[in-house]
Order: C-alpha cells, then structure tokens, then sequence
C-alpha cells in the first residue's frame, strides 16, 4: 500500500479521527502545565539537551564503560549488529531458559514482553510466531494491539485508534468477557489473563529507556507495572537497547527523568522508575538469575556520522507527534514505519534508508515538535535534508523534476518570468469559476483532487506597481501621509 | 554469527568511525541547573499532597500504634498472608512480631534459585495480597518512595500484592530525587551497583491505555498507602 493510499484510508477512517482529536488536545494540554509547575524548566530541557549530545559524542567511550559496568555487576552483555542477530540471540535465550524448566511442563518457550519499540523495530513478534515461542505483550495497550494482530499507533499509547467498545469486543472474543464499557472491568480481565504470562514465563524481555555509563544501570519507566514483573518475576531477563540510549551518571539520568514523563504523559514522574543494575545478587530473596543486556546498533553507528544524527538525541517521548498537524490527522500507521510521527521520519530514513525518504513530505515544517521536544531537536531542518535526498534519488515521480527545472527556466530571466506569469494568469482564468479551480489535469490533479487552487490575478504585481506611478508612488505610500 | 568479542570491536570501531569525521551533533548549550532546592514548608505536608494527587494515600501514625493499625488494616481486607520485609529494614520495632501474634502469616519470600521449587514459590507468593516495606527515601515534590533490593527486601512486596504499605521513616524524607543525589553523589553510585534493583514508587499501578481513562491496579497495586512513623 502506498504511502497516498494509507493517509487516505487513514482520513476516511470516522473512528481514528475521534480517537486521534482526543488523545492531542489532552496530551498537549497536560505536557504545557507539567511544563509550567516544572522549576527552572527551560534549564532543565538545556540540561538535557547538553547530557544526551555529550552522551553522542562521546558515545564508543560511554558504551564500553557501561558494558564493562554491566558486566562487573553480573550481568551479560550482547552485541548485535542489525535486527536479525538481536533476534537470534533473544530466542536462544528464550530456548535455552525453556529447557531449565521442572520436568513437568512443556509446550512452547514464553516471553513476557515489556513495552518497547525497539523489538518492534527488529520484528521479534513475527519471528517468533514463525519459531513457536510465544511472545505475549504485558503492556495493556500493546496486549490490545498484540491480540488484534496489529501494530502500536502511538510510540506512547499503543492503543489510541481504538475505542472502548473496540475493547470490549475484543475481550468478549478472546475471553469470553460479558460485553461492557467499564474501563476497570476491562483492565482487571488484562490483569487476571497477563497474571498467568508472567508467572509462567521462561524469560522476561524489556526495553530500556535510559542505560547509565557510570553503573550500568538499565532503566525502565512504566505505569502499569508489567515492566516491573518482567524484570522481577522470569528466571531470566533481557534489556534490548538502543545503542544510543546513554546517559553519563546517575545525576543525568534524574534530570532526563524529569523531562520524560512530563513530555510522554504529563506526568511528574511514572508510577514506576525501575533501575535494574545486574541480576539478583547473593541473599536477595527474588529477581532474575540472569540478566542479558542485549545492544543493538541497527543503522545507529552508521547515523551518527550523518546529518541525521542529531535524530539519535530523541528520547521517545512522542511529544512531537501529539503537536504534529499532520500526526493529528493521519495517526501512527499511515506512516508505515515502526516510528511514525515527525521524530520517525527522520528516525526511520537515518536507520533504516531511503525507502522512508518519502514520509518527510508529510510535514508542513511549522515547527512545532522542534518547540515541543524536550531536548529541542531541529526535526525541521532534519526533514528538509530528508526531503533533498528524496529529490535527489530517483524516487520522485518524473513529472516533478519536469516541473521544477521548467520553474528554474522561467526563473531564469526576466522576460522568461513575465512571460510565464502572463501564461499562467490567463491558464488558470481559463480553467477557473469564480476564482477557483475544482480540477486540473494530471499531473496537476495531485492537488486538485484535494483542495482547490485560486486562479492567478488577472494583472501582475508588476503591471499594478507600474500603473501607480512605481518607485515615486512607493516612497509617497511609504511616508508620512498628508 | 560471530563471536560476542568481535561484535563489540566492530561496533565500537563503527562509533569511532563516524565519530572521526566531521561532528554533525549540534554544539551542547552550556548551563549549569541550580542546587536542588529545598521546598518551602513542611516536608510531610508536600509529600501527602502529592500522593493523593495521584490516587496514593498518606497518613501519620505513632510508632506504638503500628501494628495495631496494621492489623485493623489486613482484617478489614480479610487477608491473613503478608509479603513484608524484614523486620530490621521496617522503621516501627516489633511490628512482624505483633502482625504474626495477631493471626497473621509472614510468607516465605526466598524464591528458590532454580528448579525444582522456584515456579511452587512464586505461584505461592503471587497469591498474597498484602506487601509490606519500609522505604531507603521519600521525595516530597513527586510523593514517591525509593525501595533498594537487598537480602531480606523482597521487591515482589511492593508489586504484585493488592494493597502496598509502606512504613516511612522521618528522617528519610527528601525534597525531592535531585537532592538525596546530591546528599551523596558517590554513596548513590556504590548503592545502585550494590544491589540489584532501585525502584521509584510513585502511587498505584495506572494505566491510560483505553481511550486515556485513569485505571488503577492494572497489573501492580491498586492500593498504595505511606505511613509515616511518627
């Protein structure tokens, strides 16, 4: 499906509309007075700004040290180089965790899954499913999404094109809940169905928000508490990171942490903040006997020498998309792209290549996610360097480099300007009722079919300016008026 | 696929290489954040204010009168098992003593090591609805508890029970996360790789994932209550 054909399903689409009005209003409204009661706010998002370009810039350097942490803490580290090998390696594990069980049970391996968008980016779900180990959402919108064999619509709220009713429909099915709209009672049937995952489960699998150098520390912000059973209850633990998600020290990470949640629900800080710093150690009574820090690089090394790499400071807030006009009106799937929004077209093109080029056209370049970011990224100027390697590669349609190297000629000299001002005002008065054109052919139609177009003024600036007695006229104009 | 020391030297070697050429990471904006500030008013007060803003409960209760609360507490719920911490990590002496003489059972949260036993244990302790812990921190401009893991100090406690109680020492309140940091930057570091867990308890388990409709007690507690031993 192409990228024209999933913005229209998109628009036409009565209940995401709904869904995707609510969930911006509210989140911009909530993150603007977490940010008002927040002291010395804008200090704050400097601060945070300068921790995560030190963190870049210094990256080999932080990522060896929090290595080394990690593995002086217990824990073990794996280097994967793209998606396939973070797979691989998760899977093992999920394997090699399954044939530890007691004799008595068998059937597939488990993986209780946190929230993270990173295995969404290297496919783990599908590769599973495809390798009989079942791998079982936990995060409540996720399970949702998970169970309607989709994918999340929100870096946030995984969940947020469906409605209530969607829910319950989906509950009754699946488990033979009485149909409702109470919310609670939804979530308790959740509860009591994921209770059984995390208990039974061979491995439990997080993402990580942010790994600190300093003591290797994975950190993991979560509300409902799943992140926290994952890490806690299964024998054996997986982080899967990002390599870029770094910060220096403990005291950088506390003021990341006030940026994050404010910017990702309104909230001053989450219900939960784990910091998970190796597996259970000697006479603690619970935790994971093993703990795998897995770090995935994926397109990142690469990006950082780029002139995407300022994209690798974003810190997943999905800020930017709740701002974004464009978002409001599409949603996260139209995008097609594992990270939607303004943040991930640039995100997906600077990891992932040019088949994602053409999503930074869907922008209007206000400048409202780079106001909104925590961490002031220029999403702006990234999406217009985007934009030139659309151009630049052969990806646009061919009509549109006609179009523009005609537009270069007529710029190119003064009679050629005029000439093709007179043109297109007669052109388009030909074609136009009103003021207006309904329709134009093809090529042109790719706006018509949208919106009109205004015709062009019968006279040109120039004619006007030279019947009103040009620069003489100007200056009196200009002046003091009698 | 190749061997975990190669993936680390490649890697690193792909960082350096990009790093090498010329910076496209803007400049860092220089500025230094104020020394954490020290709140105006009562410690206790903000705490209990911000706690009940998000769906957590406060109250005050007298060292000698603890348990007899507690026990009021669990007989009211009509739960007889308890996840607790041990008794010297619990800032009101004697109150397991007290709780196991009013009726109630300490289960046994050592979760075996392996199998056989561990999947026994934790089917055991996820029955449990009631936790009980101190708390190593409290954060009075967030309202939250900070609870380190260590022999004794179930983390399972404040998670998947009912009802959370925690029993808050005076003395270890906080204006905030930044200024227990900076009370001692270094003893933070050498608590965070001494054990293997810090967790941040701010209120119930929540969740907004359905139409952004405030639930609590998705999957942790769905109650969250913050003695402070007076």
């Amino acid at each position: 499906m192409s990228f024209q054909t999933r913005i229209d399903t998109a628009l036409h689409n009565d209940i995401l509309q709904i869904a995707l009005d609510r969930n911006a209003n509210r989140r911009i409204a909530g993150r603007n007075l977490a940010f008002e009661n927040l002291p010395d706010a804008e200090a704050v998002r400097d601060r945070g700004r300068a921790i995560r370009i030190e963190a870049l810039a210094h990256l080999d350097r932080y990522l060896e040290q929090f290595a080394d942490q990690v593995e002086a803490n217990g824990g073990q580290v794996h280097w994967a180089a793209d998606a396939s090998e973070a797979r691989d390696i998760i899977m093992r594990l999920a394997r090699e965790s399954a044939a530890r069980r007691p004799d008595g049970r068998t059937g597939p391996p488990i993986i209780a899954k946190g929230k993270t968008m990173i295995s969404e980016e290297i496919g783990l779900n599908h590769a599973c499913e495809a390798a009989g180990i079942q791998a079982v959402e936990t995060d409540l919108g996720e399970f949702i999404v998970q169970l309607r064999h989709e994918t999340p619509s929100h870096l946030i709220t995984p969940a947020v094109h469906l409605r209530r009713e969607d829910v319950s429909d989906l509950f009754n099915k699946e488990f033979g809940m009485p149909p409702t709209l109470d919310v609670t009672q939804m979530t308790a049937v959740a509860r009591a169905e994921l209770r059984r995952t995390f208990f039974a489960a061979d491995l439990g699998l997080s993402g990580v928000n942010f790994g600190v150098a300093e003591t290797g520390t994975i950190t993991i912000v979560t509300n409902e508490g799943n992140g926290r059973l994952c890490t806690t209850v299964p024998r054996v633990h997986v982080a899967l990171m990002g390599i870029e998600r770094l910060v220096p020290t403990l005291v950088d990470l506390e003021v990341m942490l006030r940026l994050l949640p404010r910017s990702a629900t309104a909230q001053k800080i989450t219900s939960y903040v784990s910091m998970l710093t190796g597996p259970r150690r000697p006479g603690e009574p619970d935790g994971p006997e093993e703990l795998h820090v897995v770090l995935l690089d994926n397109g990142r090394s690469r990006a950082l020498g780029g002139d995407l790499a300022e994209s690798l400071m974003c810190i997943r807030c999905g800020a930017c998309l709740n701002v974004c006009p464009v978002y409001r009106e599409i949603g996260g799937h139209a995008y097609g792209a594992v990270y939607g929004g303004p943040i991930g077209s640039v995100v997906s093109t600077a990891l992932f290549g040019t088949e994602f080029n053409e999503l930074a056209n869907a922008s209007t370049l206000c400048g409202a996610c780079r106001d909104i970011c925590p961490v002031r990224i220029d999403i702006p100027t990234m999406l217009l360097a985007v934009r030139g390697r659309y151009v630049e590669s052969k990806q646009p349609p061919a009509w549109l480099k006609v179009g523009i190297a005609g537009w270069a000629w007529a710029m190119g000299g003064t009679v050629r300007y005029r000439l093709a001002q007179r043109l297109a005002a007669l052109g388009t008065r030909l074609l136009g009722r009103n003021g207006r054109i309904g329709a134009l052919p093809p090529p042109l139609n790719a706006w018509t079919n949208r919106r009109d177009f205004p015709t062009f003024a019968g006279q040109t600036f120039r004619d006007r300016w030279r019947k009103r007695g040009g620069a003489q006229s100007a200056g009196r104009a200009n002046g003091a008026r009698p | 696929m190749s061997r975990p020391a190669d993936g680390r030297a490649k890697m690193l070697g792909s960082i350096r290489q990009s790093l090498k050429g010329v910076s496209h990471l803007p400049s860092a904006p220089e500025v230094t954040l104020p020394a954490p500030s020290m709140l105006d008013g009562d410690l206790a007060e903000r705490f209990a204010k911000e706690l009940s803003q998000i769906s957590g409960q406060f109250l005050r209760v007298p060292a000698a009168e603890v348990a007899g609360w507690l026990l009021g507490l669990m007989q009211a719920s009509d739960a007889h098992d308890l996840l607790a911490w041990q008794a010297t990590d619990l800032p009101a002496p004697g109150v397991l003593d007290a709780l196991q003489a009013g009726g109630m059972h300490i289960v046994d949260s050592d979760v075996p090591r392996d199998e056989p036993g561990r999947s026994a244990a934790l089917a055991r302790i996820e029955q449990v609805t009631f936790g009980l812990t101190g708390a190593d921190a409290a954060f009075a401009d967030t309202g939250t508890l900070a609870l380190l893991a260590g022999p004794g100090r179930p983390r399972l406690a404040s998670l998947s029970v009912r009802t959370h109680v925690a029993l808050l020492d005076p003395k270890r309140l906080y204006a905030s996360w930044a200024a227990w940091l900076a009370a001692d930057s270094r003893a933070a570091a050498q608590r965070m790789t001494g054990a293997s867990n810090l967790t941040l308890v701010t209120g119930p388990s929540r969740t907004g994932d359905i139409e952004m409709t405030l639930t609590v007690g998705v999957h942790g507690p769905r109650e969250m209550i913050v003695a402070l031993v007076c």
